[in-house]
């Protein structure tokens, strides 16, 4: 009876196919990259609403690309028998779980947060107290864009324990809120009429959805608060600033009287 | 329901009866799939002819009014005073308004003009500009009090603005014409009324309102037929450019005194309304003018006619009826220019051709105020669509074109705007 040869995890060197890995990584690369520029491309010719269905669709397709590149690329690495694969995954499972722990955190919140879709590209969300227009989920980190062009890169292990304020959860629509602060003396029928229309009469405004305006007086105001929806809701900003710019006008031109420290305006998440 | 009846091409009628012209489903998939395999399939039907439809020239404007002139309402008139009349004659009838609505395009408020020319009631002046910016109502007080003449607002745009104390203005004339029970009849394009039921529910406050029914393929014809024959002395044989076809029944132009027999027979065997016409009313939605325009472009000559012959025959009323026909050829409607969307013209482009639409035209200084765009950037647009065709200026009033109406309409669909029902 021969002796066991002990089973070798790597391949021999000379066995190593280098150019189908790089053919294979580069292939992998190649696809991801259209991935990423073709359906936003698709996104932007077709009418807005699809891209609330095609851009999440881009880390999916993404993930797919990379799963089926390391199931191709591993067997060409290493023997493939149950033990080495077992061995392998398990040496590098210790490895990132030790030395990139937080790394393989995000990786898997990654995972999760393509099935989950706590965020997906389009959305506009606030996370750990940073609220912008997600531009793109990497497998293992999220860009957000904020309202200042400012581009933040914010690890998917944020899902773990941080909540997550999503402000159209995938949808077209948002609704937007506005505030004004008036003198209290005046006529709170005549405010709520003015700036109802003020919002009825903007060109960004969504008519599928009710406007809203509330009222709340406080010791040194009565606040307003117009609740409408843009028809797209990436201009939230913009139509913020449209409702406050003619909202003042409008207020002024009626003779009202702001509270003193002026007006303001702030865009908040729906349920606030 | 006999407020519905009305003359054969006019109907006004209730919403849910209204009916765009559609184009019969195995139609579609055919012409789906001629675009599908346009590069394989040779094109059999067009004889040879494209040719001669390269060659032909376009006929001179005097001539397309001889052709196609300007609709006149009385038709349109007489269909609304029919529709009225139970109403009118009623001393305590339901409801003190009556509100026509119209896509844009229809003619509505020169029907209405008509109607109120013709049976002598009041027309109410619309407010100015500056009054409708403003937040001064005074206006409202030149109302005529009430009278047993009903009051006719021509085009409820005149008495609107896109502004935050425009629907105020509205609100406050409604009001005040509900409580007087004065009987108005009021015109309002489709563009505006969807806003106004959206922002302000506007249906609950005219108890009836009538939609202006789209123009069929048979319709269409039967108007173009009348105008040619309200102006034209000749009979006139319309053919398709590329393959010959009849367009619309010669019998039926030149006040139908065709006499050629061969122009009889050859008729007689061709089907009507031709397809030119059913694409027409599918294309045109079955807006009038904007099928008439569309009519109107795609008309030529053969490059040997001689232009000032032709329009002189056409004219001439003495002529004796005419045993050989005038041919006006017709473009294959493939083959009508019509104006496309400039690209990216953006989400600033859409709101300026939406209030053009609500407001049926605006000034130049008005789209200043109302858009809140700098200048710079309306008037690149303005002048990019105009150059389109999408637009057009006329006495200082930018309003869509009627043959780029088609195109702003997908545009704004496209673009998830509110759009009109019609």
């Amino acid at each position: 009876m021969a002796n066991p040869i002990p089973e070798q995890i790597f391949r021999d060197f000379e066995q190593i196919p280098f150019l189908y890995i790089f053919v294979l990584l580069l292939a992998a690369l190649v696809l991801s990259g259209l991935v990423r520029r073709l359906i936003p491309a698709l996104a932007r010719l077709l009418p807005p609403r699809f891209s609330y269905y095609l851009l999440p669709m881009i880390p999916i397709f993404r993930l797919l690309i990379t799963g089926v590149t390391l199931l191709l690329l591993v067997p060409t690495v290493v023997e493939p028998t149950m033990q080495n694969f077992i061995a392998f995954f398990g040496a590098v499972g210790l490895a990132i779980g030790f030395a990139f722990k937080d790394f393989a955190s995000s990786l898997i919140a990654g995972i999760i947060a393509v099935y989950e879709q706590p965020y997906r590209v389009g959305d506009r969300v606030t996370i750990n107290g940073i609220y912008g227009e997600v531009q793109a989920i990497n497998l293992r980190s999220l860009k957000l864009t904020t309202p200042d062009d400012d581009v933040v890169t914010i690890p998917h292990n944020c899902i773990w324990n941080g909540s997550i304020y999503n402000s159209n959860d995938g949808c077209r629509e948002q609704q937007c809120s506005t505030l004004f602060y008036l003198n209290p003396e005046h006529d709170p029928e005549l405010v709520r009429q003015i700036l109802q229309d003020v919002a009825l009469t903007s060109p960004y405004t969504q008519f599928s959805r009710t406007v809203r305006v509330s009222l709340k007086e406080l010791p040194w105001a009565t606040q307003y608060r117009i609740r409408a929806y843009p028809v797209d809701g990436r201009d939230a900003f913009i139509y913020i600033s449209d409702l406050t710019s003619r909202g003042k006008a409008a207020l002024s031109a009626a003779g009202l009287k702001f509270a003193a420290g002026s007006s303001l305006t702030v865009a908040v998440p729906p349920d606030a | 329901m006999p407020e519905e009846k009305g003359a054969s091409l006019w109907n006004f009628v209730k919403p849910d009866k209204f009916e765009l012209p559609t184009e019969p489903a195995g139609k579609k998939a055919h012409s789906f799939l001629q675009k599908l395999f346009s590069g394989f399939i040779g094109k059999d039907d067009e004889n040879g002819m494209e040719a001669v439809q390269s060659e032909l020239k376009n006929a001179p404007g005097s001539l397309v009014d001889w052709l196609a002139p300007y609709p006149d309402w009385k038709k349109a008139a007489a269909a609304m005073a029919d529709l009225l009349s139970p109403w009118l004659e009623d001393e305590n009838p339901e409801g003190n308004f009556r509100v026509f609505v119209a896509p844009y395009g229809s003619g509505l408020a020169e029907m209405l003009q008509k109607l109120a020319e013709n049976a002598g009631w009041p027309i109410l002046v619309a407010p100015d500009y500056q009054a409708l910016k403003s937040r001064d109502f005074n206006w409202l007080d030149t109302i005529p009090e009430k009278s047993d003449l009903p009051l006719v607002i021509l085009k409820l745009e005149a008495f609107f603005l896109r502004h935050y104390n425009g629907l105020e203005h509205l609100r406050k004339l409604v009001s005040k014409l509900f409580r007087s029970r004065q009987r108005c009849v009021v015109g309002c394009g489709s563009w505006l009324w969807q806003y106004l039921d959206s922002a302000m529910h506007i249906r609950d406050s005219f108890n009836r309102f009538y939609f202006l029914q789209s123009l069929s393929a048979q319709d269409l014809q039967q108007l173009f037929c009348s105008l040619e024959s309200s102006r034209s002395f000749r009979p006139t044989v319309f053919r398709q450019a590329d393959n010959g076809g009849f367009v619309l029944p010669p019998e039926l132009t030149g006040k139908g005194r065709l006499e050629s027999a061969m122009v009889k027979a050859d008729s007689s065997s061709a089907a009507f309304p031709s397809a030119f016409m059913k694409k027409l009313a599918v294309e045109s939605r079955g807006v009038p003018l904007v099928a008439w325009s569309i009519w109107r472009n795609s008309l030529k000559l053969a490059p040997d006619e001689d232009v000032a012959d032709m329009a002189r025959e056409v004219a001439d009323k003495d002529a004796a009826a005419a045993e050989k026909a005038k041919t006006i050829w017709v473009k294959a409607f493939k083959d009508v220019d019509l104006p496309t969307m400039p690209s990216d013209i953006g989400q600033a482009g859409a709101f300026l051709l939406l209030f053009l639409l609500q407001h049926d035209g605006l000034k130049t200084d008005m789209i200043f105020d109302l858009l809140n765009f700098g200048k710079d950037q309306l008037i690149g647009l303005l002048n990019r669509l105009q150059k389109a065709g999408i637009i057009v200026n006329e006495n200082d009033v930018w309003r869509a074109s009627w043959q780029g109406y088609p195109a702003v309409r997908r545009f704004l669909a496209e673009q998830d705007h509110l759009q009109d029902a019609m």
